[in-house]
């Protein structure tokens, strides 16, 4: 679910700007009601649709208990504009996008980067016969029912192995996620909650063996977001008691929230429950100002969801988490990893979570 | 130190300001000296530095790069074989880095006329096209503007929108969503980004409209934004145009084409991954660094560079001559007076002093003079140069000179260190005045009397050395013999110089006596008595002449050379090429389906395609090309070293066998009957050399091979130009037309008639050798100024003799008629010995300096109408400089210089 807005964004971008004189512009799939997820045929890439991602995001641990949470993001997004022929290798027919952050949370470190390209020479793409992606030398992968995780990056790089312990969870109610009221205004969303991790987390070029866990989002559609949505606040929480919890809420940029802002609730054993705006509230604790770009962020929040006994604190393993990706998406967001306290099902719980809120650091649509 | 400074000032200073003509001559000598010297240089530095500069600004920070080794490009496939590279932390990005030729420009803003095209070209101008992958890393290619120096490099996508100038007002451009909106621009169809340069000369902006000239087709192109200064937006000066990778492929029919591939490698890997690319890489590519393209334009251009570099040092050693000359006769003059300081008491250390200041004060005067005006004709000599290296070499914006402070630290150093070894010889003569000897009259004359013998035979073995030095061959393509010989010859002529004159002047006594008179014979006599002076004046006098003589006939060898070669080979009678090429893009090219279409013109008896690639032969850059010898045989005429008929011998280049160009051969040290190894797409190929034909269209040298060969090996059928050959008592206007008709509509050529073609290589030719007109020019002012300040020492040396002659009974009028002739006769002797200078350092540039250099075979041939010319100036000046000194020695006042003796 996460990730939408900064897809959008690029898409309003190129439409925008890189179509006004094609007539002859690619029609994408919409995501509609109905639509029959089969796996593992949609870990793979969807190019039918205009915009896709593959969102990891994980808690690490290493033998000496040092923290790390880190996110690995693929996106792809088509474009229509071909300023060069089509049956060139330099074709832009899709961007490729990836981010990959990794937050030290015992030496309060957090460190980010990205990439972009096109498909070009091997240098990046979504296959969609088979669950692998690759930016440069990041990559996702299906090796029989492990994945297996790259990126390297400077100061951080990993090399991880995942098993999903559940099956994957799809939100939404009939294999969509509302988004907007109107027709499309939507996407194919689902996720892998509670993957077991295992690998390595080099510090530089130094290797640390590391066991955790992990969640996965994959979502893709055309067309989700109206232009009235002005942010986004997502949390991904995982409870000792093997429950998970999903929530977004779009935020108006008249101040209100999109009735459409929903989530999901997963048990123990895997079944899942869609929960209504009505049904969950989320009151931040506090704020927190990025000294970079001057966006002031809620921090630290309580998330409750009555109906399936859920009171939650969270708050923030480092209050930088913040990624200006100017290179690749353009976009400035709050990505970063949260320690879970409260109870579930009226028991005092533990637990783990990331949340992205974008938005904050600049009013995209005042701007255009 | 009072006591010094004063002895300075009235022994020095005061004799200098008293002979303040020849005092202005030899520091304007030395001036010239210099500042030719430090204007050629800083101009050849520039052409290097810039090329040096483009590399650093377009590579961004890549450390290793794969480079093609068989013609302008690489197949991009290579990529797709590095990609894994990525997993040991190399970063790669592909480069396009052609010539671009922009055509229906609006009036340029900036200058104020254009040269107008020769006959045969088409208007139109060459910038650069920069293809990359927009998408790429910021490692490569930042695009950092001054405002966020402190910031990291950005990469065009994101930093485009600050770099982009603004010109939608009003927009705050900061803003991320108007930085992607800018940026993303660029991926917008046929979108590209210029240079500011390119930018402001025509006025172009956001939304301009480009038309590119490529081949025989034109190319529109959208400007979606101007570059600022940094980084590649300042390459070539930022005349550029800046596409996306695929953009630039499809705008220059590249497909699938890369001029190379940058790579960053981190240190640690650096020689790992070199080895491994090294094994990995197709045969006709080469993996190399940064530098090495440098490297190889250095190499390129330094016998051109070290050619012009020598002529300059002849014009410094007319300065050191001239320094030469003044110190020797004020330390003649001033025998006696050093002779009564000595007597006096002044130490030997003082007496050194003085004349080591006054040599030091015209050195430091002279070149500092020197260092300025060499400073303000650096533009000039680049100016000169610029075209000949962008013609032959490489295309790099020369239009400013780069300013190095070594440059100048060197042009002064060379000056003072040269004005001292000029000065040293006179400055031991004075420490050797003995009081007591010093004020007999002429006792010096006397020692040169006797050493002229021991002159003569010094003189002599140099010129034998010279001879001997002029038989060694080059040191790595370097005549570095050849430049020995030069000096040698200089050395030695000037060595027998005392003796010949001895032996002469008495003749010229006897002989102008009998034409003159009395007068003939004292002026003749006179200078005898003076050897010493005579002889350094004639030696001065000659190396000026032999400059400008030298420079003379090397020229008009050279350019009759050509003439007669272009006569011969362009055998054609039209040239067919694309318009691209016709305005300046050596890789314009046509599709071979031309040669049919004219080949189906009625009168058109038969249609040669030739085409030609430039390749990188053992490191050095040579150009490779493919003819139709079966039209060659029947229809060429080209001249081959063996002096074997064009038909025999291109009726024999057929499969693996190749021709080579002269400047190929020497160069390579290839001859016919060797094996020529060419890199080519399916790897090393051999290549028997069938003769060494005559080519003064480069000196990088031609390997012509059979096109069908060609084609096979490069995959590459199409053709630079097609020579066209016309049936006996064909209309050349008719068959023009019907060649213009016959092409397809929408094909933009140039059709050029052979004459047009001519006209067009001779005008090269003069622009190639424009700043050896340049140096030549100066050459003959430096020997007027010879002439000039040798007569001005002599005759105001002689006012003693001049007076006893007034004492004896002359009149006015006679002592003025002894000056003249005196002159004449130093003018006649140094214009017969610097003709004679002349003709050896011709043949040692000819056949020696530039023959290595180049490999380039000259038809000797002599300027006999400039040799008389030039003989008539410079007896007529010599003649013409007496006057003023005539003046002096009319005055002569006998009584008081008489009343010394």
């Amino acid at each position: 679910m996460n990730g939408l807005r900064i897809l959008s964004l690029l898409m309003l971008l190129v439409l925008n700007f890189a179509t006004p004189a094609f007539a002859l512009q690619k029609v994408y799939k919409q995501a509609l009601p109905g639509y029959q997820y089969k796996f593992p045929q949609d870990h793979f890439s969807h190019d039918q649709f205009r915009t896709e991602w593959w969102y990891y995001t994980g808690h690490l641990t290493t033998d000496d208990k040092r923290k790390f949470g880190y996110e690995l993001t693929f996106f792809r997004t088509g474009a229509d504009d071909q300023p060069v022929n089509k049956s060139s290798v330099w074709k832009m027919d899709n961007f490729y996008l990836a981010h990959f952050a990794v937050t030290d949370e015992s030496g309060k470190k957090f460190s980010y980067k990205e990439k972009l390209n096109r498909a070009g020479l091997r240098l990046a793409g979504a296959r969609e016969d088979a669950f692998y992606v690759f930016n440069e030398g990041w990559s996702v992968e299906k090796i029989g029912e492990h994945y297996l995780l790259k990126a390297d990056a400077p100061d951080y790089s990993i090399h991880l192995l995942l098993d999903s312990l559940k099956p994957p969870v799809i939100h939404g109610v009939n294999g969509v996620s509302q988004k907007a009221n109107c027709v499309g205004c939507a996407s194919h969303y689902y996720s892998m909650t509670r993957l077991k991790t295992a690998g390595t987390l080099f510090i530089g070029e130094k290797p640390y063996a590391v066991t955790g866990l992990s969640w996965m989002d994959h979502e893709f559609g055309s067309n989700q977001l109206t232009a009235d949505q002005s942010g986004w606040d997502w949390y991904s929480i995982q409870l000792d008691d093997n429950r998970e919890l999903m929530l977004y809420i779009l935020r108006r940029a008249d101040g209100t929230i999109e009735k459409q802002s929903s989530g999901t609730i997963i048990n123990a054993d895997g079944s899942s429950k869609h929960i209504l705006l009505s049904d969950f509230t989320v009151a931040p604790t506090g704020s927190w100002t990025s000294s970079k770009t001057k966006g002031k962020y809620p921090m630290g929040w309580k998330i409750s969801v009555p109906s399936a006994g859920v009171d939650l604190v969270l708050s923030p393993n480092l209050l930088d988490q913040e990624l200006v990706t100017g290179r690749s998406t353009a976009i400035t967001y709050w990505e970063g990893s949260v320690s879970v306290k409260g109870t579930s099902n009226r028991k005092p719980v533990l637990g783990q979570g990331y949340v992205e809120m974008t938005g904050y650091a600049e009013k995209f649509k005042q701007k255009l | 130190m009072l006591f010094a400074f004063n002895l300075f000032s009235r022994f020095v200073i005061r004799d200098v300001r008293r002979n303040w003509i020849r005092t202005t001559l030899t520091v304007f000598g030395i001036a010239l000296g210099v500042s030719v010297y430090l204007a050629i240089s800083i101009a050849n530095d520039t052409a290097i530095s810039r090329f040096k500069q483009t590399v650093s600004q377009i590579s961004g920070k890549a450390n290793i790069e794969l480079l093609p080794l068989a013609g302008p490009s690489l197949n991009e496939i290579i990529l797709f074989e590095i990609a894994n590279l990525t997993s040991v932390g190399v970063k790669y990005t592909p480069m396009i880095d052609e010539h671009l030729i922009l055509t229906n420009l609006p009036k340029d803003v900036g200058r104020a006329s254009e040269e107008m095209p020769a006959a045969g070209t088409v208007p139109g101008e060459i910038v650069q096209l920069i293809g990359i992958d927009m998408l790429a890393d910021a490692d490569f290619k930042s695009y950092q503007s001054d405002a966020d120096a402190d910031g990291e490099p950005q990469s065009v996508l994101s930093a485009g929108s600050n770099k982009l100038r603004a010109d939608d007002t009003g927009v705050d451009q900061n803003s991320p969503a108007e930085k992607s909106k800018a940026a993303l621009t660029v991926f917008s169809p046929r979108a590209v980004l210029i240079g500011g340069k390119l930018a402001k000369r025509y006025n172009y902006k956001k939304g301009s409209i480009l038309t590119a000239l490529v081949n025989d087709q034109t190319e529109h192109l959208k400007v979606a934004g101007v570059l600022g200064t940094g980084g590649i937006g300042g390459a070539y000066s930022g005349n550029i145009v800046v596409a996306d990778i695929g953009l630039a492929q499809d705008i220059l029919r590249w497909r699938g084409q890369i001029s190379r591939v940058d790579l960053i490698v981190p240190p640690s890997a650096a020689a790992a991954v070199q080895e491994k690319l090294s094994a990995m890489v197709p045969a006709d590519v080469q993996v190399a660094t940064p530098d090495t393209r440098s490297e190889q334009a250095e190499k390129m251009v330094r016998s051109f560079e070290y050619n012009l570099l020598a002529l300059t040092f002849i014009a410094l050693m007319v300065g050191m001559f001239l320094i030469y000359n003044t110190m020797t006769i004020t330390i003649l003059r001033r025998r006696p007076e050093i002779g009564i300081l000595r007597a006096l008491g002044v130490r030997k250390q003082t007496v050194q002093n003085l004349f080591l200041g006054e040599a030091l004060g015209l050195g430091l005067i002279g070149t500092t003079l020197g260092v300025v005006m060499g400073a303000f004709m650096a533009d000039g000599a680049l100016k000169a140069v610029a075209q000949t290296f962008q013609y032959f070499y490489f295309k790099v914006p020369l239009e400013k000179v780069t300013i190095d402070p070594l440059q100048y630290a060197a042009a002064f150093a060379i000056g003072i260190a040269l004005t001292l070894i000029a000065a040293l010889p006179p400055l031991l003569e004075a420490l050797a005045v003995d009081p007591a000897e010093a004020t007999r009259r002429a006792s010096h004359e006397t020692k040169v009397r006797k050493s002229k013998d021991y002159l003569f035979w010094a003189g002599l073995l140099c010129l034998a050395l010279c001879y001997l030095s002029a038989l060694q061959p080059a040191v790595n393509n370097f005549p570095i013999f050849g430049y020995l010989a030069a000096f040698l010859a200089i050395m030695g002529t000037s060595l027998l110089t005392p003796l010949v004159l001895a032996r002469c002047l008495p003749v010229m006594s006897r002989l102008l006596f009998k034409i003159v008179g009395v007068e003939g014979r004292i002026a003749a006599t006179s200078l005898q008595g003076t050897l010493g002076r005579t002889a350094v004046a004639c030696a001065s006098l000659m190396i000026g002449i032999a400059m400008m003589i030298s420079l003379a006939i090397m020229i008009s060898s050279f350019r009759k050379t050509v003439t007669h070669w272009i006569d011969q080979s362009f055998e054609a009678d039209l040239w067919l090429q694309s318009r691209a090429r016709a305005s300046g893009n050596k890789y314009g090219r046509l599709k071979e389906t031309v040669i049919p279409a004219v080949n189906a013109v009625a009168g058109v008896a038969a249609a040669e395609g030739f085409v030609d690639r430039k390749i990188d032969y053992q490191g050095m850059s040579a150009f490779l090309a493919a003819a139709d010898f079966d039209v060659l045989t029947s229809y060429g005429n080209q001249l081959f070293l063996s002096g074997e008929d064009s038909k025999s011998v291109c009726s024999r280049v057929r499969g693996m066998r190749a021709i080579i160009s002269e400047p190929f051969a020497v160069r390579k040290n290839l001859k016919k009957g060797d094996a020529v190894l060419i890199d080519t797409p399916v790897g090393k190929k051999s290549f028997v050399i069938e003769d060494v034909f005559y080519d003064y269209a480069s000196d990088l040298g031609y390997v012509i091979i059979p096109r069908d060969v060609y084609k096979d090996l490069y995959h590459d059928d199409t053709v630079s130009s097609v020579a066209i050959y016309l049936k006996d008592g064909a209309n050349i206007e008719t068959v023009r037309q019907g060649i213009l008709k016959a092409m397809n509509k929408n094909s933009l050529v140039a059709l050029s008639s052979t004459s047009e073609l001519r006209k067009e290589a001779i005008r090269i030719f003069d622009r190639t050798f424009a700043i050896t007109y340049a140096l030549h020019t100066i050459a003959v002012t430096v020997a007027m100024l010879s002439i000039m300040n040798a007569l001005f020492a002599l005759t105001i040396e002689s006012k003693r003799e001049f007076a006893i002659l007034r004492y004896v009974g002359a009149k006015k009028t006679q002592l003025a008629k002894i000056v003249y002739l005196q002159a004449a006769i130093l003018g006649f002797c140094g214009n017969a010995g610097g003709i004679g200078l002349g003709f050896i350092l011709s043949l040692l540039l000819i056949h020696v300096i530039n023959k290595q250099s180049f490999g380039w075979s000259v038809q000797y041939s002599i300027p006999f109408d400039f040799i008389w010319q030039s003989s008539t100036l410079v007896i007529l000046t010599s003649i013409l400089s007496g006057i003023y000194p005539a003046k002096i020695a009319a005055k002569t006042l006998a009584p008081s210089v008489v009343r010394d003796e």
